[in-house]
């Protein structure tokens, strides 16, 4: 059936750093950190759609998890906890953003963004780079741009459908939504996506 | 099935998640439904492009970040005990507080009986020592750098390398009390204070390192050893800037502001990354020593016109977000 998430390969490793954590082994959640970090922060970039506040949201995801530690009690994957804390956060980043600056966000309505939305980390290479890497790359900007243009709460969906690869039932958990809501915001989000893409060529 | 609930569920279908009848329906709808095939083939591509985004790249810097702020929370929570014992499990914290607390013991019945005892001559032996083979600045460090010749006159010790050590540091402490050597403590005036809660750390160190292997080597591996190197390690880094702050800037030349940043940032004593990058949008972090953050500052209105709730970006020109991280200390140095 559904795929699971994408970190659930060695929970025994993450139980065993967790419980080492607990007796405040800092060099165990070090461990954790430099595992997750990549896909902690991905989720917020993706999540929070604002580049800038990336790596803020991934470390404060990443304290909350060391203070909630004592709470955790391996009912869910370490990964899919860690998920939970970072998509909560960046939404709470996003609903401060929005009262403050309200105008900003486009709507699901008009999925095309205004601007292309922040995208590679990385940047850009002195190397020339061949067509066909630029044709990636602004296929990638392009999409990049049609996931930012959503609406957070479609967003989050699809981030977590699509890019996590969670089930369902595991995104429900994560967001506290029903199956059924999950299902009808994955689809209209899709769609977004989907619309978006072709109004911009692909 | 019905044309729109059947463009409904093609998102659920392609994620196998309809109920077998949803299923037998919505294909029974697709056969006769070339749009929704179409529809449902275009989904399946947007799909699968979106699972092929990959991750993204975090900052090099962040697990170190993140460390950083996670031992400030941890030394809250726990405390300088607990994070120097922990490793060591609570026989050996058990063991050290016995330890501490027989020779605090020790030490105060010493300086309210002083002439009691047989560490006087020891005591008067290591002064006397001190006093003449240094010069009177050097005295206070003697206890930590000499510990071994100057312990060896105490070797009845109960409690050996902490004993041992202890008895050298006695006569500092036990100074005030002691009036038949008033005339030696006049030239040093500063002792006493001093010596006394270096003493006591010294003893601390000692006793964790005689029950962990016995003594022998450097007392300041030691402890390295008792905080946890991890924690030592970062204590030199200090990562944690002590204020954030934002600018936005409107610039025309998106690649010439990020290299004027970098050099801004350079001229300022500090460093700038580039954390990501657009057509029309840039992020930047730059680390900047506290003195200089002035001048940083000072230099950025050069580079782009400064957002704020005034001058609100047109989106005609790109933006260039800095983030400007200011550190206690030198930025370089830490490099």
């Amino acid at each position: 059936m559904m795929k699971k998430g994408k970190i659930q390969a060695i929970p025994d490793e993450d139980a065993r750093l967790v419980a080492a954590c607990r007796e405040g082994d800092l060099r165990a959640f070090e461990a954790l950190v430099r595992k997750h970090q990549a896909r902690v922060f991905t989720l917020a970039f993706r999540v929070a759609g604002e580049h800038e506040d990336a790596g803020e949201l991934t470390q404060d995801a990443f304290v909350a998890a060391w203070r909630g530690l004592e709470d955790f009690h391996g009912e869910v994957a370490f990964s899919t906890w860690l998920t939970t804390i970072t998509v909560n956060l960046a939404r709470n980043r996003l609903k401060q953003l929005r009262t403050r600056r309200p105008r900003e966000r486009d709507s699901l309505d008009a999925p095309v963004p205004a601007r292309e939305g922040c995208v590679a980390p990385d940047p850009p290479s002195d190397v020339p780079s061949t067509q066909e890497r630029l044709e990636r790359e602004e296929v990638r900007q392009r999409m990049e741009g049609c996931i930012n243009g959503l609406e957070p709460a479609f967003r989050e969906v699809l981030v977590l459908r699509d890019l996590e690869e969670y089930s369902y039932g595991e995104i429900g958990a994560i967001l506290g939504l029903a199956e059924g809501t999950v299902k009808a915001r994955l689809s209209r989000a899709r769609d977004g996506v989907r619309e978006c893409l072709k109004l911009g060529g692909l | 099935m019905d044309h729109a609930t059947a463009k409904k569920n093609l998102s659920a279908y392609l994620d196998g998640a309809v109920t077998p009848e949803e299923k037998v329906l919505l294909e029974e709808h697709l056969e006769a439904c070339p749009e929704c095939r179409a529809e449902l083939r275009d989904l399946a591509e947007t799909v699968s492009r979106l699972r092929s985004l990959g991750e993204v790249e975090p900052p090099p810097w962040l697990a170190v970040k993140v460390m950083a702020r996670v031992r400030q929370e941890a030394g809250l929570e726990k405390g300088l005990f607990r994070r120097l014992f922990a490793p060591f499990g609570w026989k050996l914290c058990l063991a050290a507080a016995l330890v501490f607390l027989t020779v605090t013991g020790y030490l105060i019945y010493r300086s309210a009986f002083p002439g009691a005892g047989s560490v006087v001559p020891a005591g008067r032996q290591s002064r006397e020592e001190g006093a003449g083979r240094a010069p009177p600045e050097a005295v206070p460090r003697k206890p930590v750098t000499g510990g071994e010749s100057a312990g060896r006159p105490s070797a009845k010790g109960r409690v050996p390398p902490a004993a041992g050590r202890e008895t050298v540091k006695t006569p500092p402490a036990a100074e005030p009390s002691r009036l038949p050597l008033a005339g030696e403590t006049a030239p040093f005036p500063a002792t006493p204070p001093q010596a006394a809660p270096r003493a006591t750390q010294e003893m601390m160190e000692g006793s964790s390192k005689g029950v962990l292997e016995g003594g022998g080597s450097e007392p300041r591996m030691e402890q390295e050893k008792a905080v946890s190197s991890a924690a030592s390690r970062a204590t030199p880094l200090a990562p944690v800037p002590t204020e954030r702050i934002r600018r936005q800037l409107a610039v025309d030349d998106l690649a010439a502001a990020i290299r004027n940043i970098k050099s801004a940032a350079r001229r300022s004593g500090g460093t700038a990354d580039v954390i990501g990058t657009g057509d029309a949008e840039g992020t930047m972090v730059v680390r900047v020593d506290r003195e200089r953050r002035g001048e940083l500052l000072e230099r950025l209105p050069a580079i782009g016109e400064v957002l704020d709730s005034a001058r609100l970006p047109t989106g005609e020109e790109a933006v260039l977000h800095v983030v400007i991280e200011v550190y206690e200390g030198s930025v370089q140095e830490r490099q």
